[in-house]
């Protein structure tokens, strides 16, 4: 019971993050983009700005709203400082941080929130995959047909009209980055949820995800900023990067989407021992029809019915391929010799 | 905590209060803590993933953990002997 209401709040908040993320493009210099940087560099920069603040801001959450809370600060600091269970984690980080964050980012910034959050459902197609081909894991029929709905949603989500139409007339906009951007954070959280999978086996969730958080911000901060800065040359980064930093708007809605987004993703972890990881996931992804009715409520935007349909045939293909699995095996995880 | 738990039964068989006792004394945590049924959860835990098995059970007086359950004996499978020399190595 309890691990219900806890998946419940997490997916209701995860919900709730679309919406401060969709506003962080309103504000600060972001609007202005243009005037800073011309044409596609100056979309992928603020892209990249985007992501690397939100690792920021989520660090900080997760390490006090969790690690610190439970009284694991100790853990913490061991847990970074032993590579050898850090590794996986940064393994993960790689694929999920600059890669799925970075792509979603871009996703909600070039084509929508809601595109955003409905099209990362496609995430568990790659996680399956990953999971039986490289660690062995059987795969069930049921999933097997849960994987073709969700393929068949994610291209209904795509809205197979339009993207012919802006593949065929690209027009100005880089509206194929949000695409690409899409595709990134679905494979990417896919990836990444496949080695947290087995580096939680030998380490705890509390502790493992302040540790990812933190390296993450450590490679925005060590190498890809720095990148940036050297390929498009210094005097053009260094005013719009400290622009974006110093504004308190961008600073309000980052925390606001850390507060949501990272407090969703504590909830989650603390239901997963109740209520077993198979079913808290194909619960937590009610997160999508819960982010659309927020983004129409907040910010009443459009949601075509293509979404919508895609949307609601993925969360049925999720909850098929989760709830057979744990009632079959008994939540016990079979593997091929 | 976790790992260092897991990785006590690489080359011996243990009662869980042994290596979860043996994981509070590594790590000077008091044996009131929260944290020995954290471990107690945590080997469950790892032999529904599959890392262990059971090897014997016995009955729980009330010295143990608490009176009226269960203590079990775990040993590490040749799967979990794999991935803990694959993750951990």
């Amino acid at each position: 019971m309890w691990g219900f209401i806890w998946v419940i709040i997490g997916s209701i908040l995860y919900g709730i993050s679309y919406v401060s993320s969709e506003v962080i493009w309103c504000v600060g210099p972001l609007p202005d983009i243009y005037s800073y940087l011309d044409g596609l560099t100056g979309d992928i920069v603020s892209a990249m700005l985007v992501a690397s603040i939100q690792a920021i801001t989520y660090a900080i959450v997760i390490f006090f709203v969790v690690t610190v809370v439970l009284g694991r600060t100790k853990d913490y600091v061991r847990t970074f400082r032993n590579w050898r269970i850090s590794k996986w984690f940064f393994l993960g980080m790689l694929f999920g941080g600059p890669m799925a964050v970075f792509g979603s980012t871009m996703a909600v910034g070039f084509i929508g929130g809601a595109f955003s959050s409905a099209f990362a459902l496609l995430e568990a197609i790659v996680a399956v995959a990953l999971s039986h081909y490289a660690y062995k894991e059987k795969v069930s029929k049921k999933t097997i047909w849960a994987v073709l709905l969700l393929i068949f949603g994610g291209m209904l989500v795509t809205d197979p009209y339009t993207l012919y139409e802006n593949i065929v007339n690209p027009g100005s906009s880089n509206v194929w980055l949000g695409y690409l951007g899409g595709l990134m954070a679905a494979v990417g959280w896919g990836v990444e949820t496949t080695f947290d999978g087995r580096a939680l086996e030998i380490s705890e969730p509390g502790v493992g995800t302040a540790v990812r958080y933190t390296q993450e911000i450590f490679i925005w901060a060590i190498i890809f900023l720095p990148l940036t800065a050297l390929i498009i040359g210094w005097d053009n980064f260094a005013p719009l990067f400290c622009d974006f930093y110093s504004n308190g708007d961008i600073w309000f809605w980052a925390f606001s989407i850390g507060m949501t987004f990272g407090v969703g993703d504590a909830m989650f972890y603390k239901g997963i021992p109740i209520m077993g990881a198979g079913r808290a996931l194909s619960m937590s992804s009610l997160y999508a029809p819960i982010s659309f009715i927020f983004l129409y409520l907040f910010l009443g935007s459009e949601i075509s019915i293509w979404l919508v349909i895609g949307m609601i045939i993925c969360v049925v293909g999720t909850f098929i391929m989760f709830w057979e699995r744990e009632d079959i095996q008994d939540s016990i995880k079979n593997w091929e010799d | 905590m976790k790992a260092y738990l897991i990785l006590l039964y690489k080359d011996q068989e243990l009662w869980n209060y042994e290596a979860v006792d043996m994981m509070l004394d590594h790590y000077n945590v008091s044996k009131d803590s929260l944290d020995r049924w954290l471990g107690r959860f945590w080997l469950m835990e790892a032999s529904v993933n599959g890392l262990l098995e059971i090897v014997e059970e016995k009955y729980d007086d009330g010295s143990y953990f608490k009176e009226d359950s269960v203590v079990t004996k775990y040993r590490v499978t040749k799967h979990g002997l794999d991935d803990i020399n694959y993750m951990l190595g």
